[in-house]
């Protein structure tokens, strides 16, 4: 009895692991394999993937960083850098500049843990294939230094508290976050 | 036209009269008959081993919410073709403390036991490149001289799991020939043959898998799992055991003498499908159920070749789907399971089925079949 017993419960529950794999057999809509680079435009990412340190914009559309570099002090290989400026009528510290080292980045997590005040998240970029690391360099507020420079520049000349009008890097940073399309 | 598509008995007939009327003398003619059919075994063991591989890695990966080669052709049709192209280029390699000889020998053993069988399988009526009254019998024989193979393999090259994967394989094979054997055994009781074209015949009136109360059905169910067994396919793929014995016998192997094991094993994967489909899903017969003649006309407009290569086809994707879902067994789990469960289950299906033999009790027997529907001369369909 007892051996009829175990073929039977044997038997069903190999029978049930067949009558799964069959189903995923036929469900096609279930694949999860994402066909890459021919499928870019409808690529869907794991819920939680984090690829790159982005800053949070409010829904102005400004950055919400008050450039209090506590993100800097939290980052274990130094790979991020804040600089910071003066805000003229509040006399508040602000971002000037946020500097990204993405070659030394790990995407460990720390700032955006360590923000106060949530500017910091985790991007979904991650064609960052370039031909020399330096490129990884990247200035995560740069459309906004180059609205500033250019408001600068068609605004009659006020008290200017953003540094040199050496802001011409702006154009040349996206650069490392285009995928390269080579090929 | 269509004719010899159906009527592949006339086709092989003409063809003999032609040849001999061709060149007249019969030894000459006897030569080039089996040069044809050789060269389209060869031609089918070939195309068998690039297909099913191709099939085996699409059913793998959908089981498994994949997709499987998508990039070489249409859906990965080629793949096979460039990995085959691959194998061919690559550097024959031999380990320095390998037996040359025998490690050379083996993958031929193997292949050759396996491609052998090929001749015996009955892919229609007169379609089968030696048909003699014990084919059954000299196939199962053919098929043991594999392991002899594996074998060598493993103990020609000088490795460790090499050589425990060939012991394994040397155990499995053994055990569970004897149940695969009996299997068979139960349905040959009732055919009382062992010529592949007799079992066939024999099964006009209704497969041995139901035709045969119950104990058609066992043993079909015994011999599914010991020839996935024999194959030394995943439940049983303790031979290879990837996660034990990095690939068990053909660990040392590489370019063509590892294609050919491979090759060696999805025609054995093929042959014991068609052997399975011969004796207990009627061969190349098509499907009748007795009364409903629309149905069985219907289903003698397919040739008897493409209902053999079905019921195969179906049958080979039963065994790549045992691979992607069961895990597999221990070695001990495996003996127990052969010599305490599936060889006393298998002996008392042949006592059963000898009894019931004896007495006549099986569904259309001899003296109630209606009238065994026509299927030497299907309707052709006209011509177009």
């Amino acid at each position: 009895m007892g051996m009829i017993n175990k073929t039977y419960t044997g038997l069903k529950g190999l029978l049930s692991g067949m009558g799964l794999t069959l189903g995923y057999f036929f469900r096609f809509d279930k694949v999860i394999t994402q066909q890459y680079p021919e499928n870019r435009e409808s690529l869907k990412l794991p819920a939680r993937a984090r690829m790159q340190v982005e800053l949070v914009r409010e829904s102005s559309g400004d950055y919400r960083c008050n450039g209090c570099g506590v993100c800097v002090r939290a980052c274990p290989n130094g790979s991020l850098e804040v600089v910071r400026g003066k805000d003229p009528v509040t006399k508040k510290p602000t971002l000037e500049k946020y500097v990204y080292h993405f070659e030394r980045c790990t995407v460990c997590g720390l700032c955006v843990d360590s923000c106060a005040s949530e500017s910091l998240g985790m991007g979904r970029k991650f064609e960052n294939a370039v031909y020399e690391s330096s490129q990884l360099t990247m200035i995560l507020n740069a459309d906004a230094i180059a609205k500033k420079a250019a408001e600068a520049a068609n605004a009659p000349a006020v008290p200017d508290v953003s540094t040199t009008p050496a802001k011409t890097e702006p154009a040349a940073t996206p650069a490392p976050n285009q995928p390269t399309k080579a090929a | 036209m269509h004719d010899f598509l159906y009527n592949t008995d006339q086709f092989v007939l003409d063809l003999t009269k032609r040849l001999d009327s061709a060149i007249g003398i019969p030894w000459v003619v006897d030569l080039v008959k089996m040069s044809i059919a050789a060269v389209l075994l060869v031609g089918l063991a070939s195309m068998l081993g690039m297909v099913l591989i191709w099939i085996e890695r699409k059913v793998a990966a959908h089981m498994q919410q994949r997709l499987g080669p998508m990039r070489v052709g249409f859906h990965g049709i080629f793949q096979t073709v460039a990995d085959t192209l691959k194998l061919l280029a690559k550097e024959d390699f031999t380990p320095a403390d390998a037996d040359k000889f025998i490690y050379t020998l083996a993958p031929l053993i193997a292949f050759v036991a396996s491609f052998t069988c090929l001749a015996f399988v009955p892919f229609g009526p007169s379609l089968q490149a030696a048909n003699f009254n014990v084919g059954l019998l000299f196939l199962l024989g053919i098929s043991s001289v594999g392991v002899l193979g594996l074998l060598a393999a493993g103990w020609s090259s000088n490795n460790k799991w090499s050589m425990l994967g060939a012991m394994r394989a040397g155990a499995q094979i053994i055990s569970y020939e004897l149940s695969a054997a009996l299997a068979l055994v139960v349905a040959v009781i009732f055919t009382g043959t062992l010529d592949f074209q007799e079992i066939v015949r024999s099964q006009q009136a209704g497969w041995w898998i139901w035709r045969a109360p119950v104990v058609g059905l066992l043993g079909f169910v015994i011999y599914t799992i010991a020839s996935t067994a024999e194959c030394n396919r995943t439940p049983f793929d303790i031979v290879e055991g990837e996660s034990e014995l990095v690939a068990g016998f053909h660990t040392e192997y590489g370019a063509m003498k590892f294609a050919m094991f491979f090759l060696a094993e999805f025609v054995n994967v093929f042959i014991v499908s068609a052997v399975s489909a011969t004796v207990f899903l009627g061969g190349w017969m098509p499907f009748h159920i007795g009364g409903m003649e629309g149905l069985n006309s219907f289903f003698n407009l397919i040739p008897p070749w493409i209902w053999f290569f079905g019921k195969v086809m179906a049958l080979i994707f039963v065994v790549m789907w045992f691979r992607w879902t069961f895990p597999r067994l221990r070695v001990d789990q495996l003996m127990q399971f052969e010599w305490k469960f599936l060889m006393p289950v298998s002996l008392a299906t042949v006592a059963v089925a000898a009894v019931l033999a004896t007495g006549g009790w099986f569904f259309f027997n001899e003296g109630n079949i209606p009238t065994p529907p026509a299927l030497i001369q299907p309707i052709a369909p006209s011509a177009p």
